[in-house]
């Protein structure tokens, strides 16, 4: 029964409430521990094999009290899968997770809310849930449950304007998703008469071609928003302004993963719909916006965000190029070193202070023992050799042709640029504030730079638990020469200092274009919809005033022509005497 | 053991002359005396599902037809839960000493509460109609002598829109019994096919002008966000979690059980209504400043949604009209909640406007967790009572009224104007008048409590209400 790995995640995530604040981040790692061995023995027993378990969430009989009786309405069945992909997802999502409850030990030591991991918990069991689902109904569910747990963690410090705006940003964009998401849903379902993905994707030649077409745009649009891709990617950065162990576990494996995975799920619809050229496109968009947006940001979140949205980005081009065991495994990879990078940057805010990567490298952090993960962990972004990524981008490229991979060693080199950018800034000086080890961030920190030097050797083992294409060919030397090349640049402008001009006149071009950035766009949008809610509103208003004129006309002319019925016989034969002199003046008149 | 609908008339009967007499001899506290009984009708409900509702019937003028009968259909239950219930749980909020504590205020209370349940089992049009107005007149006067601001006006304004809704149902019914010489609706549920069809369309037009006005839909809404927002917070619930049900069950009932074949005429205009209806409304609510303002065009646009549901069922495709029942009885609890909380807000802060609040989660915690709450549930988030009566609407209108999905555009403007009344309201720094805002006294806590209770209920296992439809 592979639900029951929800069950002690779950569990904990109920009980953080009426427990002591002091055994709430207990009680939030022992429950994912539990869903993770969970996950781990079933990925065990369950390898290779596939089995779906349904549950019937509510029937639908109809009683009609006409001539036709007991209509049976189609049943809602939500059902789970235990292949190895979602188990694969399983392990990795609690892993992950597991390691940023550490994290969160360390950083939210003096947070008074407990409500941070019931959170915690509630967002990880809505990822677990949802890679486990194999109806899309239910996938729909946790992918709500994932929304809406993000935006209550997102703008967690509430009582600052910038969180709960960047919460509510986050949950409006990501919530076009959904609406296109269920969208597609209902037009499944009237097609095909069932939530189940496998029975769906089973007869996709019983859907009309172009209602294939609408429903796989729709689901690439929620795709999209989830995933933070061009042009939905204004939320994640927005999101930065959430505690750091929530922009590590919504940037590694779990919220903008469900993107991607969604993606993987649909595969085979989006293909029939020949759509994949389109994720292709805005894969290489995105990508080239992520890495120049990150290239001119200051807060050492925000530029790990734009890294996110660009290797989000690169999951899409694999999926595009038809190889979701490609995506899949750089999900995994990047699920690694980003959560770490985020550590890192964490462990720095704690320590010096800010985020700003300019100050950081006043104050200098260069003699800590971040120095080395931080190496591996940008390194890792570029994918340069012997780290994870390196490995994983032989799966994304293989199905690229010359034009791919033409552009793609074009992103290299940019991606290179920026993410070396900001090592070198944040750490070019020695400084004298001593960072110390605590084991709340060295274990997570130190276990994932582990396993994003030695996992890439995974790569060679990983069509054994989910089919994967991979090639080392000319243009992933190519593309590693572009890297190197980055990183030289980088090194050269930002370590020694070279080029000034060029980097200034850069960061100035930046900030004019700042003018007409997208998220002001996006405003702008906004307040557009606002003021013309507004006018409405004013209709509405005209239109309930008119009414209720009308109404007082009412009163008013009774009030008035009550003083006629006085109940004075004179007046009375007064105005039947007026009445017969108008008629007989009016007949006269007339004849 | 039967319990005999004749109950739902006899307890809250029993409780309004014990209000007399009470307010003749003094002693017992006429909100004591109000619950009392309604909780008695309550449990008399949750008793009659257990062991089944049986009919009561007495004939008053043989030739007219005119029989004081009682009787359960199809439909009846999911309405009775929401018509006995909600009510109960609202009238916990006016305090003891408050505004509203008044024997009279009780005795309009528990006579609306009497009529619209029974307008729900009434198996005679004209005993229909006979509650159906007296709810009308309770409400009325409740808005006129209990409201606030411009409730006189409001009260007028409401009582003219829903007489002329009054006055159409009766033409409605007369021709009902002009042609089948009947006004029990069992043997309307036979004898409908054999009404002439120029005559059905009349028929049909005339119950659909009232509900429109009932439930409402635009334009015909007028009379609403004033009469919402002037009636006592009690009357305020009553009126969006039940008396806009009666459109509803009214229209289910004449345009989906007695003349299909009228209503798949209208459907595709009407539809298109619906959606207008949830789109005008969602952007209207999104520019209020007042949260009860903005409360009561949010549940417009809900209404709009169940009507979209109950427009577009048809004999091949009844989720729509199951999800539209869904909904009425989720929004029933929903919107109690949410109206709760803004009369709570009004108290504890003096103020609804909501750019004067600010940071409240700080001194209101437990508010603020049900207002989230409540405000996830509304915008449909599954697990909680809104999704199910949503998704099941798009199931059954899609295939028909593809274009159906626009009104989803409504849910996402909903999505913004509902989180930026939390982040105004209980986000962002406090200012400083509001320093001394105490949380939610137990009592309010124990009202949202049992709404979300049953929000929580009707989500997670949506097979009660459908169940529910089966029980006669």
């Amino acid at each position: 029964m592979l639900f029951f790995v929800l069950i002690p995640i779950l569990a904990s995530a109920l009980l953080i409430y009426p427990l002591k604040k002091r055994l709430a981040a207990v009680t939030a790692i022992t429950g994912t521990a539990g869903s993770l061995a969970m996950s781990a023995y079933y990925l065990y027993t369950g390898f290779g094999k596939t089995a779906v378990q349904a549950y019937t969430w509510m029937t639908l009989p109809y009683h009609l009290a006409s001539s036709i009786n007991l209509i049976a309405v189609p049943s809602m069945i939500l059902s789970v899968v235990s292949d190895n992909l979602s188990l694969f997802m399983l392990v990795l999502v609690s892993f992950v997770s597991l390691m940023v409850l550490f994290f969160s030990t360390f950083y939210m030591k003096k947070e008074p809310q407990k409500r941070f991991y019931a959170e915690m918990s509630f967002f990880i069991f809505s990822m677990l849930g949802l890679v486990m689902s194999n109806s899309l109904l239910l996938f729909f569910i946790f992918w709500e449950f994932v929304g809406v747990s993000s935006y209550l963690l997102i703008s967690f410090w509430y009582s600052r304007e910038a969180p709960s705006a960047a919460g509510k940003k986050a949950f409006v964009i990501t919530r076009i998703g959904d609406m296109a998401l269920l969208s597609a849903i209902v037009i499944l379902y009237s097609n095909t008469g069932t939530f189940s993905l496998t029975s769906i994707l089973g007869n996709l030649q019983l859907i009309p071609s172009s209602t294939l077409y609408i429903v796989s745009s729709l689901v690439i649009i929620a795709a999209f928003s989830k995933a933070a891709q061009f042009p939905f990617y204004p939320w994640l950065v927005a999101a930065m302004e959430g505690p750091t162990p929530v922009s590590a576990l919504l940037h590694s494996a779990t919220m903008v993963a469900a993107g991607a995975y969604l993606s993987v799920l649909m595969f085979p619809m989006l293909e029939a719909a020949a759509l994949l050229p389109v994720l292709v496109v805005f894969g290489f968009i995105t990508a080239v916006i992520g890495a120049l947006l990150g290239l001119k940001e200051r807060h050492s979140k925000r530029i790990l965000a734009y890294s996110t949205v660009e290797s989000l980005a690169f999951m899409f081009l694999a999926i595009g190029t038809a190889n979701t065991g490609g995506a899949i495994f750089y999900l995994f990879a990047h699920a690694v070193f980003k959560s770490m990078l985020f550590f890192i940057g964490g462990v720095v805010a704690v320590f010096i202070g800010t985020y700003d990567i300019y100050k950081i490298s006043t104050k200098g952090v260069k003699n800590s023992w971040l120095l080395v993960p931080a190496v591996i962990g940008f390194s890792s972004i570029s994918a340069l050799p012997p780290f994870i990524s390196f490995f994983a981008h032989a799966g994304i490229t293989y199905g690229f042709g010359l034009y791919e991979n033409i552009a793609f060693v074009i992103v290299s080199f940019l991606t290179a640029l920026f993410s070396f950018r900001a090592l070198f800034v944040m750490f070019r000086n020695r400084g004298k504030k001593v960072i110390q080890q605590r084991s709340g961030a060295y274990i997570p920190v130190y276990l994932l730079a582990a396993i994003s030097i030695f996992g890439g050797v995974i790569l060679f083992f990983f069509n054994g638990l989910i089919p994967i294409a991979y090639r080392f060919d000319i243009f992933s030397y190519v593309s590693l020469a572009a890297t190197l090349f980055g990183v030289y640049i980088a090194w050269g402008a930002f370590y020694v200092g070279r080029y000034r001009s060029v980097v200034s006149r850069f960061y100035s071009l930046a900030k004019k274009l700042d003018k007409y950035s997208y998220d002001k766009i996006l405003d702008r949008i906004g307040r557009a919809f606002v003021g013309f809610g507004k006018v409405i509103s004013e209709l509405d208003r005209l239109l309930s005033d008119s009414f209720s004129r009308m109404a007082e006309a009412t009163f008013f002319l009774s009030s008035k022509s009550r003083s006629i019925e006085n109940g004075d016989a004179l007046s009375y034969i007064d105005g039947v005497f007026v009445g017969l002199v108008i008629i007989l003046l009016l007949v006269v008149v007339l004849v | 053991m039967i319990i005999s609908l004749i109950g739902f008339l006899v307890l809250p009967a029993i409780g309004i002359i014990s209000l007399f007499i009470n307010l003749s001899f003094g002693g017992a506290k006429p909100r004591n005396i109000t619950i009392a009984s309604m909780l008695a009708t309550t449990v008399l409900f949750v008793l009659g599902l257990l062991l089944g509702f049986g009919g009561f019937s007495v004939t008053v003028i043989k030739p007219l037809d005119f029989s004081f009968s009682l009787a359960t259909n199809s439909l009846s239950v999911p309405f009775l839960l929401l018509a006995t219930i909600v009510p109960l749980i609202a009238i916990l909020s006016v305090k003891r000493g408050s505004e509203g504590d008044k024997t009279l205020f009780y005795v309009f209370y528990l006579l609306a509460y009497m009529s619209a349940i029974l307008v729900f089992v009434s198996e005679n049009l004209i005993l229909l109609f006979v509650f159906w107005e007296v709810t009308v007149l309770s409400l009325f006067f409740m808005i006129s002598l209990f409201g606030s601001g411009p409730a006189r006006r409001a009260g007028i304004k409401f009582l003219i829109f829903t007489q002329f809704g009054s006055l159409t149902l009766l033409g409605a019914f007369i021709l009902v019994f002009l042609y089948t010489g009947s006004f029990s609706l069992s043997s309307l549920f036979i004898t409908a096919a054999s009404i002439p069809s120029s005559i059905s369309y009349i028929i049909f037009v005339f119950v659909l002008i009232t509900a429109m006005i009932k439930m409402p839909v635009f334009p015909l809404h007028e009379w609403l966000p004033d009469a919402y927002v002037s009636a006592p917070n009690p009357g305020t619930i009553f009126l969006s979690a039940v008396m806009s049900k009666l459109g509803g069950y009214i229209l289910l009932l004449f345009g989906f059980e007695l003349f299909p074949s009228v209503l798949a005429r209208f459907s595709v205009p009407l539809v298109v209504l619906g959606v207008l209806t949830v789109i005008y409304m969602a952007f209207a609510a999104s520019a209020q400043r007042d949260l009860k303002r903005m409360l009561s065009y949010s549940s417009v646009m809900y209404m709009g949604l169940i009507f979209i549901g109950i427009v577009s069922v048809s004999s091949s495709s009844l989720s729509a009209g199951a999800g539209s029942v869904m909904l009425m009885v989720s929004h029933a609890f929903v919107i109690g909640a949410l109206f709760t909380m803004s009369y709570a807000l009004l108290l504890k802060s003096g103020t609804n406007d909501m750019s004067k609040l600010g940071g409240l989660m700080k001194s209101m915690p437990l508010l603020s967790f049900f207002f989230v709450f409540a405000v996830f549930a509304t915008l449909g988030v599954p697990g909680l009572s809104n999704f199910v009566g949503e998704l099941l609407i798009f199931i059954g209108a899609y295939s028909s009224f593809p274009f159906v999905l626009v009104s989803l555009a409504g849910l996402l403007i909903a999505t913004n104007y509902y989180l930026s009344a939390v982040k105004r309201i209980f986000f962002g720094a406090m200012s400083k008048t509001l320093r001394k805002v105490t949380d939610i006294s137990p009592l309010d806590v124990l009202q949202l409590s049992l709404f979300s209770f049953f929000i929580l209920l009707i989500g997670l296992f949506p097979s009660i209400i459908m169940n529910s439809f089966a029980i006669i």
